[in-house]
């Protein structure tokens, strides 16, 4: 019996402790915003949160989650820097197939919440492990600075 | 499914919308598949009584923009309020086969070039039946209203949005050649619109082929051999079914 905090709700799993949470999130909770892209670690569509740090959830077994909260991008509705994000992504129209958004907003999420004015370098450096086969890239780095500066105070 | 193979060229929803089932013209250059297609019709668009315009696209959005351009489409032979058009996925049915292909699938950049004539005859069908009921209703020809941002208008200054038209849409009959713009006349085709299907892809609520889950469905999983021209002597299978037992299925 694993507890886990999803989203800010404490729930039970009956779960092999080194399933990835990815699976977790996915088959035992029907969450299907996070996505598979390589099981690998290497293209960063499972981002997920953990006390608010990115990590790869295809990778990191459930039990590393005990007593941290997962934050995922279903919850980014309810979170500013989500929504400020989201709001971007839809003014750029960034999403071509989608695929690999749900982690490229995780991770912008992530790198707005420790840096909120990154330079262009900063956002390359800080979304290079996030891989979209469309190439939007252009507009993700557009959007992350259109979210900025709503956010800004 | 099956509703989708037998609508009538226009029924009722449930919810009361305005439903414009088309028949899809004749397919290019295969004969057999022109009389077919007369018995093919389908429902690309809905109209609710809110005014709000859904347009089902039986193509596969991969990113290409189809699930905007073909509503595009259908708005301006319409004449909708883009603000109120969404797009619906269609579901799978000889109505949303690909003109060109006549299977239902997408690619080699036929889209738009294949639905072009029958998703612009179906707004345009829609439209000439909303103008007819408006014009019964004022009791004026129908020749004198013109259509603009989803509503019917007339020289007198009345007006009705297309959800007001609803019920009374539904009784004309389906033009069978409906009247199509001329292309200077367009308004939405040519424009660089945003994208209909984006907000779904900024909140994980956008559904793709591996978010699916059926009933009773099963993951397949491929044990490849660790040399090419590898064949299967036998199989231990025993620590899957150790960790996972209710799910593996031999």
């Amino acid at each position: 019996m694993i507890i886990l905090n999803v989203n800010g709700e404490r729930l039970q799993a009956e779960i092999e402790a080194d399933t990835p949470i990815l699976w977790v999130l996915r088959d035992s909770l029907g969450m299907t915003g996070t996505k598979f892209g390589c099981g690998m670690a290497l293209c960063g569509a499972c981002t997920v949160h953990l006390d608010g740090v990115s990590i790869r959830s295809c990778q990191t077994p459930v039990s590393q989650a005990v007593g941290k909260q997962i934050t995922t991008i279903e919850a980014m509705n309810d979170n500013r820097v989500g929504k400020a994000l989201q709001a971007a992504w839809i003014e750029h129209d960034v999403p071509q197939c989608g695929y690999c958004q749900s982690g490229q907003i995780m991770s912008a999420v992530a790198l707005l919440a420790s840096n909120p004015k990154p330079s262009d370098e900063v956002i390359d450096a800080a979304m290079s492990g996030n891989i979209c086969r469309c190439g939007t890239y252009n507009q993700i780095r557009a959007a992350i600075k259109t979210a900025a500066a709503t956010l800004a105070p | 499914m099956k509703s989708a193979f037998t609508l009538s060229r226009r029924r009722f929803l449930k919810n009361g919308a305005l439903v414009i089932a088309f028949t899809l013209p004749g397919a290019r250059g295969l004969a057999h598949a022109a009389i077919a297609a007369d018995f093919r019709p389908s429902a690309y668009l809905r109209i609710g009584s809110d005014d709000r315009i859904t347009v089902v696209v039986g193509i596969s959005e991969m990113g290409q923009g189809v699930h905007t351009a073909i509503p595009m489409l259908v708005a301006e032979e319409l004449d909708a309020d883009w603000t109120r058009v969404r797009v619906e996925q269609g579901p799978v049915g000889a109505a949303f086969e690909n003109p060109m292909y006549h299977i239902q699938a997408t690619g080699a950049s036929t889209s738009v070039n294949g639905h072009w004539d029958p998703m612009r005859k179906a707004g345009a069908a829609a439209r000439q039946m909303l103008v007819t009921a408006a014009a019964q209703r004022w009791k004026v020809d129908a020749a004198e209203c013109r259509t603009e941002k989803g509503a019917v208008v007339h020289p007198s200054g009345r007006r009705l949005s297309y959800g007001k038209l609803v019920e009374a849409a539904l009784r004309q009959p389906v033009p069978k050649e409906p009247q199509l713009k001329d292309p200077r006349q367009f308004k939405i085709i040519g424009q660089s619109l945003r994208r209909l299907d984006t907000p779904q892809k900024v909140d994980g609520s956008g559904k793709f082929g591996m978010d699916v889950r059926l009933p009773g469905m099963l993951t397949a999983v491929i044990a490849h051999p660790p040399a090419p021209g590898g064949k299967p002597v036998s199989i231990d299978d025993s620590m899957a079914l150790l960790r996972c037992p209710p799910r593996i299925v031999r």
